[in-house]
């Protein structure tokens, strides 16, 4: 991420004190509409703190990023072990294997296990070829009949001989001179899991995909960043993470067991895992100084099914989560944990107040609230800028703030609808 | 440093920018829920502002462009000769549709474009002081603005216009509503008292008094009769007869003297003219004889110049005149169909 000049910076600045400026002026001039809603009114000020604190926090993670720095210890070097979970993917698991083995990484300490849970295509062919080239090295685990992801996961957890366990999906990648910071911070023993920095490799495919690139720079770079500070992360991603392995042992079968109102859970498994390695009181942290690459949804359909799934992960996991973590990190807990659960269930109100019911019954226009939305985009572009000045998505936050105020807010609660649905929603 | 002493500092941290922010937010929501210049009035101000200058530039290039044209270069050299008299506009509201009895934006655009072409120039109203205390010469097409009552359409539509021909004007307002609180009066139909200073600031506008409370009728005979509240002496229905001349006087006398006492303080200004409510004088009296003479002497006391309303065929010059103690100013009345040729027409002649 390419830090830029300081004209440049000052024209952000100036820029930010502008946004924040025009917000407090909203704020002020739509004082008076409140009058009768006290309760709008104060929501109104909370959501709008609540967002800026994401960017505050963000800000303070370069600290809790040195200091972790300067703690690693340069002689560690610990066992590695890839577990890639797969299903048809003939076409791609080649060039996912291939990059695991270019990481810049004593050869000897790494190991890469393919869980082929039950190809129908040549997947299982390919593997055998690499397996000629990397011989031990390689772990091809077959499996006939499918049995879903997390049990690939967990299958590949206890045939892991590494220390530290990378969780890759199978058309994502690491890049091979990133990857060893993936691995140095777990020299500090209190740390869990560590989430690595993940763009679509896909970016330029469409509209969609260039949206999605904004948006994962976005929930990356601040707000993942944001609970980093608090070296507390909710959700290493399942695209590429890496866990210590010893923690994850003891809590396999409960993870792969999961159940919500009886039913096994089948999506958010990174969340659920990531969770209960909180739970036992271990540091969650995310490294921007990893990158990783991911392919993304080129379909709006595709798209929408897996928006579904991560708010059903969401939903499920903040219950699990809310059971522990007042306790484990009362300070995360109430900064950020519970007020974004109340964010969250409360935007898509808030959203129709003020987009549909305030414009046809109290004839109030629906102006303030789109710009204040629009603004807090504005405020996260800004920081994005700040953050990585070639990174060219930027103007597309705009277009996810959008499509989010209109549509994705609402898909939490079709998710929740539908939450008895256990299909495993295809990517 | 090992992390979690780190995580503890970031803590600390975040929570000390947590509640700068929200600070931030509510004291800028205070200052700017009560700031003149924080309304979307003020700030359209801005853009209304842009729009007369770039006409203005517009309409003075094409002037120029035709001056040039004709090898005028006397428009060059000219020079003024000394105003004789200087005629004083009175305008109340200006307002988007015709009302009948002020003066439509588009009227009053059209009005101080032509006052601007043919040459006309506003002047202080310390100069207009001096010009008929005969201490000053005014160059001739001089001229002053006034607007009366201190509403709020009386600024807002009007300062952008004066901005952009540099012209300067005086607002005559009622105490009583605009001195009060400004959260109260924020939004209603007066000027409050931080739009007024904010007017004193930007160096275009001058206040003026318009009474403290006395801008309106009271009950003047035991029939119900009304009257103005400044020329005529009040029914005193409790005891059932007249205020008595002198406490006539000490009514008239306490309004004016509060408004000026209140609009000085209040708006840390020097208050030196004074507009009669309806332009009345003493003529309009319904039961008070030499009304305008007993008025005087409580005008005179606290008031350089006294603007009043002559009546229609009346001449509204206003010529030096070293004798007085205080001026009598007549203004001239714009009428809302008048267009600015119409306007400039008036003030030659000289009578309304």
């Amino acid at each position: 991420m390419k830090k830029s000049s300081l004209i440049f910076n000052l024209f952000l600045l100036v820029l930010a004190i502008t946004a924040l400026f025009l917000m407090v002026m909203i704020k002020s001039k739509t004082a008076d509409l409140y009058e009768s809603d006290p309760f709008i009114f104060v929501y109104a000020i909370f959501i709008t703190i609540f967002q800026l604190s994401r960017v505050l926090a963000a800000f303070l993670y370069n600290r809790a990023n040195h200091s972790i720095d300067s703690d690693v210890d340069d002689y560690y070097e610990p066992t590695v072990s890839f577990v890639i979970p797969c299903k048809n993917e003939g076409s791609t698991i080649g060039k996912t294997v291939e990059k695991c083995f270019e990481a810049h990484y004593p050869p000897s300490k790494l190991e890469v296990i393919i869980i082929n849970d039950g190809s129908t295509d040549n997947t299982q062919a390919v593997l055998e070829e690499y397996k000629n080239v990397y011989g031990e090295r390689l772990v091809v685990i077959n499996w006939e009949v499918n049995r879903g992801k997390r049990h690939g996961m967990a299958e590949g957890f206890r045939r892991a001989k590494g220390e530290i366990v990378v969780q890759l999906d199978s058309d994502s990648y690491i890049t091979p001179e990133t990857f060893v910071h993936l691995i140095k911070p777990f020299s500090n023993p209190k740390i869990g899991a560590i989430c690595a920095h993940a763009d679509p490799e896909n970016a330029d495919a469409n509209i969609l995909t260039r949206m999605q690139s904004a948006y994962y720079f976005i929930s990356f770079r601040i707000l993942k960043a944001a609970e980093s500070a608090f070296a507390t992360v909710f959700c290493c991603s399942g695209c590429s993470s890496a866990y210590r392995r010893d923690i994850i042992l003891p809590i396999l079968d409960e993870w792969l067991e999961e159940k919500f109102l009886g039913l096994p859970v089948t999506w958010g498994d990174d969340r659920a895992l990531t969770n209960r390695v909180l739970k036992d009181g271990y540091l969650t942290i995310y490294t921007d100084r990893v990158r990783a690459f991911t392919i993304v949804p080129e379909k709006f359909g595709i798209f929408l099914k897996q928006q579904v799934r991560w708010k059903k992960g969401w939903f499920v996991n903040s219950i699990f989560a809310s059971k522990f973590i007042y306790r484990q990190n009362p300070f995360v807990a109430f900064t950020y944990f519970f007020p974004l659960i109340i964010v969250t269930l409360m935007t898509p109100f808030m959203a129709v107040r003020a987009l549909i019911i305030n414009p046809l019954v109290r004839d109030l226009s629906p102006f303030y609230y789109m710009a204040g939305v629009l603004l807090i985009a504005a405020v996260m572009t800004i920081y994005y800028r700040y953050l990585d000045k070639d990174n060219k998505y930027w103007p597309y936050v705009f277009v996810w703030s959008g499509i989010n105020m209109a549509i994705l807010s609402f898909i939490l609660f079709y998710a929740m609808a539908t939450i008895q649905n256990r299909k495993w929603g295809t990517r | 440093m090992n992390i979690e002493s780190t995580v503890k500092k970031i803590k600390i941290l975040f929570s000390l920018s947590i509640l700068s922010v929200t600070l931030v937010i509510f004291v800028g929501m205070r200052v700017m829920k009560e700031s003149v210049y924080v309304s979307t009035r003020y700030i359209g101000m801005a853009f209304n502002y842009l729009k007369y200058e770039a006409e203005n530039l517009n309409r003075q290039g094409l002037a120029q462009a035709a001056s040039v044209a004709l090898f005028d270069s006397n428009q060059l050299s000219y020079t003024r000769d000394y105003a004789r008299s200087v005629p004083v506009l009175a305008y109340h509201r200006v307002v988007e549709s015709s009302d009948g009895a002020n003066v439509t934006a588009e009227n009053f655009k059209d009005q101080m474009f032509a006052l601007k072409e043919a040459g006309y120039r506003t002047v202080k109203l310390s100069d207009l002081e001096a010009f008929l205390r005969g201490d000053k010469y005014l160059p001739e097409k001089s001229i002053v603005l006034t607007f009366d009552d201190g509403a709020k359409d009386s600024f807002y539509p009007v300062d952008p216009i004066l901005k952009a021909l540099d012209f300067d004007a005086v607002n005559f307002v009622i105490g009583k509503h605009s001195v009060k609180d400004d959260l109260e009066n924020r939004d209603g139909y007066y000027l409050n008292r931080d739009e007024l200073k904010a007017m004193l600031r930007s160096g275009r506008w001058e206040i003026g008094s318009h009474s403290w409370d006395c801008h309106g009728q009271i009950p003047v005979a035991e029939t119900g009769e009304r009257g103005y509240c400044l020329t005529s002496r009040l029914w005193l229905a409790d005891q059932s007869r007249l205020e008595t001349e002198t406490e006539y006087l000490a009514r008239v006398t306490g309004d004016l003297a509060l408004a000026k006492r209140k609009l000085e303080s209040e708006l840390e200004t020097k208050i030196s003219s004074f507009a009669f409510p309806f332009g009345d004088f003493g003529y309009e009296s319904k039961n008070l004889e030499n009304a305008s003479t007993t008025l005087a002497q409580a005008t005179d006391r606290f008031y350089a110049m006294n603007f009043y309303q002559p009546f229609v065929g009346e001449s509204t010059e206003n010529r030096p005149n070293p004798e007085a103690a205080s001026h009598l100013v007549g203004r001239i009345k714009v009428s809302p169909e008048w267009s600015g040729q119409d306007l400039i027409k008036k003030i030659e002649e000289g009578v309304q």
